[in-house]
């Protein structure tokens, strides 16, 4: 009997330092890429060439300065805050409000398709509207700021009505109906006892398209060709790959400085990040 | 007005938004998709006056015309091998971070760290590393395999894009499966382990049947994320060396953009939308019967 508890122990133990190599090892893989990314923005051309992943030999902030002062840097990362802030403002009011009048009236059928044809569009590629799309936003003058906007704004209707929806269905349709009685209009019953109710499944929705409009490349590649003064950072970095081929610290700094933002919220904000990024499925 | 019932009157105000909504949501995706849809079955070539009907011939050429059929194939093996590694790697990272260890929280915020960043910057990251950094260091230690650059062959690049996509692509599924695997009562194990079930017996019958749903929306997501992968390759390859990563992605924006073939792009993401529910179908059926067989 002791002999079988004790081979047990060493069973255990041998089990728990596998599980520390795996995890030890894929952080290490992970760590590795950051680590590469962020050192050689401190270093010069020549000094990275040679060892691309020793320690700079000073902190060395040149980088970051050339970076700033490039021509459409500082109008690209404004362009990003613009077109994120403004959308996702729209979004979080937007979509849990269209959510909540389908849900209120699902027993009428205008209603039920308008959620079906919504979220049944969730597996149309975007791929399907990007050629036509640009064509068309340039025919009615729209392939600009306002544009990919409007762009931003309406495309999150699709996964946003799916998961209100869904998270409406928990709410007792009595709770609204308690505000009437009380002589509330349907939206002011809304945004007094719905909208608060909403805020978990709000914040999620809001994380989500916070993070897919600021890394979007593919809408704003194809809308916003005409005018660089409009484009957004992951064009301007992408820029940066053809201009300066050889200079890889330039783009890593473009690189590193693009993601401090989303960094920083990634460490207050990180159990509503993870909760936007697997659609609600995981709070934290 | 006063002959509206009460209830009538009510819904009435809740019209508007939902107008709003479909308005522009018909406009800014339905109408360009049904555009996508007439342009597929023309020559049009994006910009001229003139245009003829060919009929099915895009749709034909998508499997005929080599460069374009060259495009599928690496779309299929792409998403094939990608989502076979994705989900038994990412389950099995799961499964080590609900073991009672140190640092678990360091670990897990680390771990799903990649997939806030973009997929355009991480491939550009990656492909520094791999046509420079690396080789760099190949020949300072003079290791003969690393001296070249992985993304410099044909063989070579694909197994590039498929490993730096695996790199960012596990950290969706994984935080999923750990949700999954704490959803597992604890006594249902107690049980089985005091019934003498080994580990493995025991992760078959008792955990895998609570790990069902979470497999098939990783696996429909996964499929239907790496059928239209796009960022990677303008990134990392552009479609090189010699096409032999070009996605169809790639593909329908490349002939949508710069080679006049409008119409072929969009019947090309005609097909790429018949793939994603094809594979979705065959997905969810494999899966739903497994999960009435575990019952």
């Amino acid at each position: 009997m002791k002999m079988r508890q004790a081979s047990m122990k060493r069973r255990k133990r041998v089990g728990r330092v596998f599980t520390y190599i795996c995890l030890v090892f894929w952080s290490l893989v992970i760590g590795i890429v950051l680590y590469g990314a962020v050192v050689n923005t401190f270093k010069g051309q020549s000094q990275s060439s040679k060892s691309f992943f020793a320690l700079p030999e000073s902190l060395d902030f040149a980088n970051y300065i050339d970076v700033w002062n490039r021509d459409y840097f500082l109008s690209s990362t404004l362009n990003t805050m613009l077109y994120t802030v403004a959308a996702v403002a729209v979004i979080a009011v937007f979509v849990p409000a269209v959510s909540y009048a389908i849900n209120q009236n699902y027993d009428n059928r205008f209603f039920r398709a308008a959620c079906t044809y919504f979220t049944a569009s969730m597996f149309i590629p975007f791929q399907i509207v990007a050629l036509p799309l640009a064509m068309f936003m340039n025919k009615i003058g729209l392939s600009n700021r306002l544009g990919v906007t409007i762009i931003y704004i309406v495309y999150p209707l699709i996964m946003g009505v799916y998961l209100c929806h869904g998270y409406l269905k928990s709410v007792p349709k009595e709770m609204a109906e308690a505000a009437y009685v009380e002589g509330a209009s349907v939206w002011q019953a809304f945004f007094r006892v719905i909208y608060p109710i909403m805020k978990p499944m709000t914040a999620t929705i809001v994380i989500m398209n916070f993070l897919w409009i600021w890394n979007e490349f593919l809408i704003a590649l194809m809308m916003l060709n005409n005018s660089r003064a409009q484009q957004t950072l992951p064009i301007f970095i992408y820029s940066f790959k053809g201009q300066y081929t050889v200079q890889y610290n330039l783009l890593f700094t473009a690189i590193v400085l693009s993601s401090i933002p989303i960094t920083i919220m990634y460490v207050f904000f990180q159990k509503y990040i993870v909760a936007g990024l697997t659609g609600g499925a995981v709070k934290g | 007005m006063s002959k509206l019932t009460y209830t009538q009157r009510k819904r009435m105000a809740y019209y508007p938004i939902v107008i709003v909504a479909l308005v522009l949501f018909t406009l800014f995706f339905t109408v360009p998709a049904c555009y996508s849809l007439f342009y597929s079955f023309t020559d049009w070539n994006g910009f001229s006056q003139q245009f003829n009907f060919v009929g099915l011939q895009n749709f034909a050429n998508v499997f005929t015309d080599k460069a374009l059929f060259n495009s599928v194939r690496f779309t299929v093996l792409y998403t094939v091998v990608l989502n076979a590694l994705v989900i038994p790697a990412s389950l099995g990272l799961a499964v080590l971070l609900t073991q009672k260890i140190r640092f678990l929280k360091a670990f897990r915020a680390l771990f799903f760290y990649p997939a806030i960043l973009s997929m355009l910057t991480l491939g550009l990251i990656w492909n520094e590393l791999l046509r420079r950094a690396i080789p760099g260091v190949g020949k300072a230690l003079g290791v003969e395999f690393l001296q070249t650059s992985l993304l410099s062959t044909q063989t070579g690049a694909v197994v590039g894009v498929i490993l730096v996509s695996l790199w960012q692509s596990l950290s969706i599924p994984t935080v999923l499966f750990i949700a999954s695997l704490q959803s597992v009562p604890a006594e249902l194990n107690e049980a089985a382990y005091i019934d003498g079930a080994g580990a493995f017996v025991r992760f078959k019958t008792v955990t895998l049947p609570f790990l069902m749903p979470t497999l098939t929306l990783c696996l429909v997501k996964g499929i239907r994320d790496a059928l239209v992968v796009f960022d990677y390759i303008m990134a990392m390859t552009q479609g090189g060396p010699v096409g032999a990563t070009e996605s169809m992605g790639y593909r329908i924006y490349q002939m949508g953009v710069a080679e006049l073939k409008f119409g072929q792009g969009c019947a090309t993401s005609m097909v790429l939308f018949a793939m994603i529910g094809v594979f979705s179908a065959v997905v969810m059926h494999f899966m739903n019967r497994k999960g009435i067989e575990q019952q």
